[in-house]
């Protein structure tokens, strides 16, 4: 998939189809998913975990250094836990403290080091950081599990798991900060490294590291607190905890910002749903892997509750379509005509709500390792957008045309076709969405609407006759700079823009968010309003003494361990 | 020298730096060209404030513009500002970018580019370097009389006759030129003397971070200026959750 050529989709769904916003924020997480690909380099490269330090008190607070040895450098997450007042706690940018705060270090850190960042790592975007640092990040606990959990532990007894299901992690995390922010290194640094090229490795590396930590932490005040009496948390529902996560705004700039990693992104998951459809024949062995994912996701999307009432109704018409489809396998003759994976893929596509749809292609991609984990290696990018100036004016206006139709038909002059507009606000830099006819601020609106700025690009070369070039084009207008030079380099990328209107008075951003949580792996999506939602990583992965199992990359669609009667 | 202000990462320094020159007036396209640049400068182990920082002041103060005309005489092109007041940089750098794009699949290397009266050479010569596309020569002459040049190669390696930060800093107008070079010019006995500066200086950056000194503060005056102020309203539910969220 080289990026310096013409991208050939056919045989596969059409970016008409992927990338709209509807069937966007209907997606799930697949093997390719960036939790997935490392937790599979962990197993295959045998990294080592190390707890190399522990210096927390009864109450869980303190200091602790957790080191992964990778094939070739070691990578540490350095933890300061803290008491915190509860009407402090908020998953909003704005929060000022929180129960955790971390860094991931590349590789061990010295005293001088810890000490450092002991006086900025607690004050997260108030501190400073240096390249030694990868990632910055900070959590807050679930109170009323972690204490029910640490409760039951030191009474000798194991939580309850229906409790336990019910929230799904011990902390959520409310910022994972990666990439040269705040004074971390840049993503340069270790961009040609084989285990953190692909895309966001050391901030799930980070989350990783801290869900173990967050297990051993809960068993440690448990023991603290009952002494000979305590057990240790069942290593299946160990497992089963995940570690949270709050994700608001910040996360859906990105998506514009980062064309051609995103066509890369969807292109690795739609070629990997065309190399399986276009299988004439199926094994036994596939056959009986589908199977097995299937009804374990139906268990995992019967314990898939939430309290919004539109992901409810959603909720409840995948589960119709996954029974749907469980019953269609149930028919003998459906499996005996070649091509099964494709009449799977047409009957979803036919019968199934959007989210039953991507759930089945899930499903579809699950069996198949061997024919498409290799694409996991394509989901990055070094191509930045760059301007064409030799260009002629028609043969710009040819490629909005052909490329962005979906934006042209869209009457900008219609208030509501961009009443809503996207801001930094001086308050920590806190990414906000506002109403243009009713907040301040709009004059200072980032520029994510490309939609808008294409219709705006293409009126102004209509009222222009001469064929003139790009080059000196953008000397006249060079409020249009950005906008070309974005057309000129994603025409090449077909899965590179989001074919909705991102500025519309109905716009979610909810779904850019599910869109790209599910391409980093996340499950149990529960949005709390249309900007903001919780979601739970890593749940069912392994724990770092879990890898040696054969069947450790199989946690996908996590479901409640059945719980030991004592 | 003192300390500095901050030390900040490259993708730092393209988010304020680019955010810095719209707050001074610049549309976001070419503010982006900006944001490259200070990231070449800064890969080369200079304080990128200090150098850019008259540039952005001179446009946001409306002593320089990004109004110009530009006209090929023969083997020429030449870029000057549309009336009395000096060339912005930041829009003949990108200007002199666009030439040498259109000029790459040109075989004839005679051909070079005059940008006239622009305020801040060095920003010009960085914002080619920051193409990273081959071998050009941009000289100019400070306000001394002194020739100055640059050279770019290949790799994003680069020379210059400047010396000591003033020099980079220096805000006087001049013409600028830019050529074409040979690659072979970048080891000939002209340049072998002159301060070199190649990707380990970026590594040695990489791995240390962007020092910014005094002028630090006038970039983000500047960069302000692209944030929305926070209302009681936008606090409350702008992004969405509560600010107080348990479970």
């Amino acid at each position: 998939m080289s990026e310096s050529t013409n991208v050939d989709t056919r045989g596969m769904r059409s970016p008409e189809k992927v990338m709209r916003l509807s069937r966007m924020g209907s997606s799930f997480q697949t093997r390719l998913s960036f939790m997935r690909s490392l937790t599979r380099r962990i197993h295959r490269e045998k990294w080592e975990f190390e707890k190399i330090r522990f210096d927390v008190d009864k109450d869980g607070y303190g200091v602790s250094v957790y080191a992964v040895h990778t094939l070739e450098r070691t990578y540490s997450l350095i933890t300061f836990t803290n008491a915190i007042a509860p009407e402090m706690r908020t998953d909003r940018v704005v929060a000022e403290v929180w129960d955790a705060t971390f860094n991931l270090f590349d590789g061990v850190p010295t005293e001088a080091d810890i000490k450092r960042l002991s006086l900025n790592t607690p004050k997260q975007e108030a501190g400073r950081f240096s390249p030694s640092e990868l990632v910055l990040a900070r959590a807050n606990k679930s109170l009323r599990l972690f204490d029910h959990v640490a409760s039951c532990l030191s009474e000798g007894k194991q939580p309850d798991v229906e409790f336990l299901a019910s929230v799904g992690y011990l902390m959520r995390t409310t910022a994972v900060y990666g990439s040269g922010k705040f004074g971390c290194a840049d993503r340069e640094k270790i961009s040609k490294r084989p285990e953190t090229r692909g895309a966001f490795q050391v901030e799930l590396l980070t989350v990783y590291l801290f869900r173990w930590f967050t297990i051993e932490l809960v068993e440690h005040v448990a023991k603290l607190r009952g002494g000979g009496k305590a057990v240790s948390l069942n290593p299946e529902i160990s497992k089963y905890l995940g570690i949270g996560n709050a994700t608001g705004l910040g996360m859906a700039p990105f998506l514009i910002k980062h064309p051609v990693l995103i066509h890369n992104w969807v292109l690795a998951r739609e070629t990997a749903l065309s190399r399986v459809i276009t299988l004439e024949s199926h094994t036994p062995e596939t056959l009986s892997l589908f199977s097995k994912y299937l009804q374990r996701a139906i268990q995992h999307i019967a314990e898939w509750n939430v309290e919004d009432q539109l992901q409810t109704a959603r909720i409840l018409k995948t589960r119709e379509d996954m029974n749907q489809l469980s019953n269609w396998f149930a028919d003998e003759e459906n499996l005996k005509q070649p091509f099964l994976w494709q009449r799977v893929m047409l009957f979803a596509e036919s019968n199934f709500s959007l989210e039953g749809q991507e759930l089945t292609v899930s499903l579809l991609l699950e069996p198949h390792g061997e024919l498409v984990d290799d694409l996991a290696d394509a989901m990055h990018t070094s191509t930045v957008t760059e301007l064409d100036p030799a260009m002629r004016l028609t043969q710009l206006n040819e490629l909005l045309q052909k490329s962005f139709s979906w934006a042209l038909e869209i009457d900008f002059t219609e208030p509501e076709k961009q009443r809503r507009f996207w801001y930094y606000s001086e308050e920590k830099l806190e990414p906000r969405f506002g109403d243009r006819y009713a907040d301040p601020g709009a004059e200072q609106e980032m520029p994510l609407a490309v939609g808008r700025d294409v219709y705006l690009l293409s009126k102004k070369i209509e009222s222009i006759s001469a064929d003139i070039s790009v080059g000196e084009f953008v000397q006249n207008y060079p409020e249009f700079r950005h906008i070309i030079r974005r057309v000129q380099t994603v025409v090449r990328f077909p899965y590179a823009e989001i074919r909705d209107n991102i500025v519309d008075a109905e716009m979610r951003p909810i779904d850019l968010l599910r869109f790209k949580l599910a391409f980093f792996g996340a499950s149990k999506f529960d949005p709390k309003s249309e900007l903001w939602t919780r979601i739970t990583m890593f749940q069912g992965a392994p724990l770092p003494d879990q890898f040696a199992a054969k069947e450790s990359d199989e946690w996908a669609f996590p479901v409640i361990p059945v719980q030991e009667v004592r | 020298m003192n300390s500095p202000q901050i030390v900040l990462s490259f993708n730092e320094i393209m988010f304020f730096f680019t955010r810095a020159a719209v707050g001074a007036g610049l549309p976001y396209g070419l503010a982006e060209d900006f944001g490259r640049s200070s990231i070449w400068i800064a890969a080369g182990g200079l304080d990128p404030a200090a150098i850019t920082a008259n540039a952005l002041k001179s446009l946001d103060q409306a002593q320089s513009t990004l109004s110009a005309s530009q006209t090929e005489n023969g083997a020429e092109t030449v870029l000057r500002s549309s009336g009395e007041k000096q060339l912005s940089t930041l829009f003949a750098g990108p200007s002199a970018c666009d030439w040498i794009f259109e000029k790459a699949a040109d075989s004839n290397k005679n051909q070079y580019f005059s940008a006239e009266n622009v305020d801040h050479p060095f920003l010009l010569a960085a914002a080619v370097g920051a193409l990273n596309s081959g071998s050009w020569e941009i000289c100019w002459q400070d306000s001394r009389g002194t020739l100055c040049n640059v050279l770019t190669g290949q790799h994003g390696n680069w020379k210059t006759s400047l010396e000591g930060n003033e020099n980079f800093q220096q805000h006087s107008p001049a013409d600028v030129s830019i050529k074409s070079a040979e690659s072979s010019l970048f080891s000939s006995k002209k340049w072998i003397e002159e301060t070199t500066y190649s990707e380990k200086n970026r590594q040695v950056v990489l791995e240390s971070g962007v020092p910014i000194y005094e002028a630090w503060p006038i970039i983000y005056k500047l960069f302000s200026r692209c944030l929305v102020p926070s209302t009681e309203e936008s606090h409350k539910s702008g992004a969405g959750a509560g600010l107080v969220d348990t479970d």
